[in-house]
């Protein structure tokens, strides 16, 4: 096994240094969607999607990089949402079932080829991915990706941090501490009851960040935490290192700031790698193109049209008809894509050692659904930018947040400004005509929460009670969900994000109604339980204020 | 499972009942803020009646830190927005005046005989988003990469799909 801990990099000699850290940071977030009362629900196939396409791939990777020693440090936030789904019995269940009807689908599609060759070696190739898949999900890693997670975590290849319980927008949930103190706690709760250990950082859902947040945080535990960039460049003592150093808030806790250049070349829809010509089209998939008779079996009800997974086609370009997709010319994108990502930093690095008193650090955080779900070549573009990071000819060195905190303990101290990674930079996509309804009512169940576990603070309740005070707080902790009003923003599944928030909230009233007039139904509540299993060891009495 | 789920949410839909007067305001952006308030219609009534006047309309009123203390002979510490409803909610812009304030607060009430005014709710104060604008670091310049094009960002929750 080799050492990770990066060497450090030459000294702060300004001239010469052309050296500098690269932390690659992946938010691995969805909501909590689970419905064990309907024999299929559409909306876990963002779970099963996402796995096919992303974290199984990123195991994969995270592999085969173990397997050819290559030096690396990567860090990923697991949500305590997808950790739930994640080690959830009944989805994964659900998943093999989706699994097999890809591989049922992608047989079809070979035969209905036949007299396409392109197509027909495409449909071989989804064929081969999705049994490849599903030899690596179940014999491989018996269901369990958590546990690939934290092998790869236990080799010292990658730093895994977490987040909010259920991935609330702490800005809009500060009108309590009670509220913003929950989420924090019962996210690394569920983090150290799944790994064993505590998070050294922490992700701020959506980067919402508040003055005054980084002590709910220290009172956590985490060390540092991530803000986009103006979130340090408008701190409240503007830092010359710009966001290439991180911030100390004044009690310890770092802030690392998200470099804008990195981001655009992969997040930008028009300059961005993933709307490339040669990479696969999201857009572009069977379950929307082909003959409803023939894909009914593979769509929501026989009727809706759904992604299937299968996609065809490749970006192309302009306004031309799609071409079809190509996967060695997309590979060899990807690989000089990233070759460009590298030779970027390396100028960045360049340019900043001129300047700055110490090593340059870039942050580079991303969504991990970005990569395979909606950007397909993205975990070969990252396998490939963590290959060329080992290079010694170059000066990057990949590096976990927390390593830098080994290496430079002494950090600039200021107050970061308010800010998300979100649209306008703020909390304006969360908070708008769309959704601004929520928040009295979302609110109002914390505050009736908390008054709830205040005035049963030192008495006892029995085991019925106990189980529906717990109850009422996943209600509350699932309607906090920044998610929700997400959707209503995006103008996506907006039904579901609606009738999710006010199922939570209906849940929340009922199980405080009977709290409170100790009338509680066992059939009621048990159902209840079962519907919203998450976080099975939350303490009402926690929800005090 | 099913029939529990729905007859739950039918019967316990959340809804905004009367309870004490409230007003919460959140942050937006260093130029917006989001009011909602719940206010008690006897005391308006009442008041109404006491003073025997037409009827005023609600006010929210905000104030903001003077942030230099040169400022304070120029700048209004508060400025007024007319709302409507004894529950309501509306996104409030913020006067040039009140840039870079770094907290707010508010009451709603009304203005009644002249200067003086009723206060039924009283907000928290709050902390707003600073934003420094302009101004640009060495940084900035080497790389042209402060901030992205904000209608290019992306957000936490891409695996969320659209149904069509």
């Amino acid at each position: 096994m080799k050492k990770n801990t990066p060497s450090p990099p030459q000294a702060a000699n300004r001239s010469t240094c052309r050296q500098g850290y690269l932390s690659i940071v992946l938010h691995a977030h969805l909501p909590y969607v689970r419905h064990p009362e309907h024999e299929s629900f559409f909306e876990e196939n963002w779970l099963f999607e996402a796995i096919t396409e992303c974290y199984v791939p990123l195991i994969g990777m995270l592999d085969r990089l173990l397997n050819d020693r290559v030096t690396f440090r990567l860090t990923l936030s697991i949500s305590p949402t997808l950790i739930a789904m994640l080690s959830d019995e009944l989805l994964q269940s659900r998943y093999l079932d989706y699994l097999q009807r890809r591989v049922q689908l992608a047989e079809q599609e070979i035969v209905r080829t036949r007299k396409q060759p392109k197509y027909r070696e495409l449909a071989r190739l989804y064929r081969r991915f999705f049994l490849h898949t599903l030899t690596v999900y179940r014999e491989r890693y018996r269901c369990d990706l958590l546990a690939a997670f934290k092998k790869h975590h236990a080799a010292g290849n990658l730093e895994l941090i977490t987040t909010a319980a259920t991935h609330g927008f702490l800005p809009l949930l500060n009108v309590s501490e009670t509220a913003v103190r929950n989420q924090i706690n019962i996210g690394i709760d569920v983090f150290k009851n799944t790994f064993g250990f505590a998070p050294p950082g922490f992700w701020l859902p959506e980067c919402g960040y508040y003055p005054g947040l980084e002590n709910a945080l220290k009172a956590a535990g985490p060390h540092y935490f991530f803000v986009d960039s103006h979130g340090i460049t408008d701190a409240s003592h503007r830092p010359q290192q710009g966001v290439y150093a991180p911030l100390d808030c004044g009690n310890g806790v770092a802030a690392f700031g998200r470099d804008p250049a990195s981001s655009r070349q992969v997040w930008s829809a028009q300059e961005g790698y993933p709307g490339d010509a040669d990479y696969r089209e999201y857009y572009s998939d069977i379950g929307f193109e082909l003959d409803l008779d023939y894909i009914a079996p593979f769509i929501l009800d026989g009727e809706t049209r759904i992604n299937t997974g299968i996609k065809y086609h490749r970006v192309s370009g302009g306004n031309q008809s799609k071409a079809i997709y190509r996967p060695k010319r997309a590979l060899a994108k990807a690989l000089q894509h990233a070759h460009h990502f590298i030779e970027q930093r390396q100028r960045q690095i360049d340019a900043l050692c001129t300047e700055m008193d110490r090593t340059p650090m870039i942050v580079a955080p991303y969504d991990a659904e970005l990569f395979g779900h909606w950007w397909f070549e993205g975990p070969c573009w990252l396998e490939n930018v963590i290959r060329l990071a080992d290079n010694n000819a170059n000066g990057i060195r990949l590096i976990s947040c927390s390593d830098y905190l080994v290496q430079q303990p002494s950090l600039k101290i200021a107050t970061p400004s308010a800010s998300s990674w979100g649209h306008e930079g703020y909390s304006s996509y969360w908070i708008n005509e769309s959704n601004d309804w929520i928040y009295p009512l979302v609110h109002k169940a914390g505050a009736e929460m908390e008054k709830l576990a205040s005035d049963l603070q030192g008495l006892k309740v029995d085991a019925l009670q106990e189980r529906a005070l717990n109850q009422a707080v996943r209600s509350v902790l699932l309607a906090q969900a920044s998610d929700w009003p997400f959707i209503m923003k995006s103008g996506t599944t907006t039904d579901y994000a609606r009738k999710r928030m006010t199922d939570h909230l209906a849940r929340f009233n009922y199980l405080h109604d009977c709290i409170r007039k100790n009338r509680i139904n066992e059939r009621y509540l048990t159902a209840l339980e079962i519907m919203d299993a998450i976080f099975p060891n939350v303490d009402f009495r926690n929800y005090g204020p | 499972m099913l029939m529990i789920s729905e007859e739950v949410s039918r019967e316990f839909a959340p809804k905004i009942s009367g309870g004490k007067p409230e007003l919460v305001l959140l942050p937006v952006d260093p130029w917006h803020l989001h009011a909602y308030w719940t206010l008690d219609q006897n005391p308006i009534d009442a008041n109404q009646e006491k003073k025997a006047e037409p009827e005023q309309p609600l006010i929210l009123r905000l104030y903001h830190e003077i942030v230099e203390p040169a400022d304070e002979q120029q700048a209004d510490a508060w400025f007024d927005v007319v709302v409507g409803g004894l529950q309501g909610q509306q996104k409030i812009e913020l006067p040039a005046s009140s840039f870079g304030a770094p907290r707010v607060s508010a009451v709603i009430g009304k203005a009644v005989s002249g200067q003086a005014f009723t206060v039924y709710a009283r907000s928290k104060i709050i902390p707003v988003p600073r934003s420094c604008g302009g101004e640009k670091s060495y940084l900035d310049h080497q790389n042209a990469s402060r901030g992205l094009p904000c209608s290019h960002k992306h957000v936490s929750g891409q695996g969320k799909e659209t149904r069509s």
